[in-house]
């Protein structure tokens, strides 16, 4: 089945056909709340919450549309709305991976160092910098995925990266000063 | 030095970095790089975190969501079943007939004049094919809240 066929049906009123959207859009939409809330129990809540608003707002949808593209601005209005009422990131331990995979070409503490980096971040920048970096999307797709002008995306995009090199570079000094002591 | 400021640079130079259309030409940016050291270092640190994401992958985490959905959302049918029109047909009727012929055995000009409102407001109920009261829940893109 494919998503329009879903969507069609949902709207006929066939729940289940909703089955199909959940199961094939939950990694990726856990993927990108995990980024911009960084805790898993957060963003497992803020993609079902925005999965059951979909669901509401399904007759509104226009069928021609992709799906994920239009359920991404649900959920990351779910995302911000949730990180707002949080205090940012406190006491968030980082012995699991947050955003990034573990892959064989990359050094552990390397991983971590980027990990702790981008969580030092705002929300807003995470987000931005993993859409760009880890999807691989294109300013113009940046732009209309997070409903911007491609120069603000530019602008952003060059402010986040330079904000995660600080933290970088923080992160670094504080590793080093730690094998010192 | 050039005349373009240095902000403009980094950020043309990061566009054509990432293989994007840029606001100023490679040559104005290679113009600018020859005699400006805080930029050349700035580009240099750009591409070095670029380098830093190039080999990481999205993580991409099991989770089952479906039965905890379907059971909100049969919940949430459950709670907000449509209105029973065809009871209050059945029922609603007879007694609406009943009423009416009433009226109309006594039938004044001055109730004719008192039906109108009434005629008037279900033909723009049927013409709009809506409730023209009914509250807009319709979901909407809220500010984006920075954190």
């Amino acid at each position: 089945m494919n998503d329009a066929v879903a969507i069609e049906k949902c709207k006929a009123g066939d729940r289940d056909a909703f089955r199909h959207l959940v199961e094939r859009y939950q990694a990726e939409a856990l993927g990108h709340a995990r980024a911009i809330l960084a805790d898993r129990e957060d963003a497992l809540d803020a993609v079902q919450e925005s999965f059951l608003d979909a669901y509401q707002a399904l007759g509104k949808f226009d069928v021609s549309r992709q799906f994920y593209p239009w359920f991404y601005t649900i959920l990351r209005n779910r995302c911000f709305k949730l990180a707002a009422g949080r205090k940012k990131n406190v006491g968030l331990e980082l012995e699991e991976a947050l955003v990034l995979a573990p892959v064989s070409e990359v050094a552990p503490e390397d991983r971590l160092a980027l990990e702790r980096a981008l969580l030092e971040l705002s929300a807003a920048e995470r987000e931005l910098l993993t859409l760009r970096h880890l999807d691989g999307l294109s300013y113009e797709e940046l732009a209309e995925r997070l409903e911007i002008p491609r120069g603000t995306v530019m602008s952003r995009l060059y402010h986040a990266r330079r904000r995660l090199r600080e933290k970088l570079v923080n992160t670094d000094l504080e590793a080093k000063e730690t094998i010192h002591d | 030095m050039t005349d373009i400021d240095c902000e403009s640079v980094r950020v043309a130079a990061m566009a054509l970095a990432d293989g994007e259309e840029s606001s100023l030409r490679s040559s104005e940016i290679e113009a600018h790089l020859v005699s400006c050291d805080g930029c050349r270092e700035e580009i240099e640190q750009f591409r070095a975190t670029n380098q830093l994401f190039s080999l990481q992958q999205r993580l991409s985490e099991e989770a089952d969501l479906w039965p905890t959905i379907s059971e909100r959302l049969q919940a949430t049918t459950a709670t907000t079943r449509p209105f029973r029109w065809r009871v209050l047909l059945l029922f609603g009727l007879p007694l609406f007939g009943y009423k009416f012929f009433l009226l109309l055995s006594q039938a004044t000009p001055s109730l004719w004049s008192k039906m109108v409102p009434v005629i008037l407001m279900i033909a723009i109920f049927t013409y709009l094919k809506t409730n023209p009261f009914k509250i807009n829940c319709e979901l909407t893109l809220e500010e984006e809240r920075t954190v």
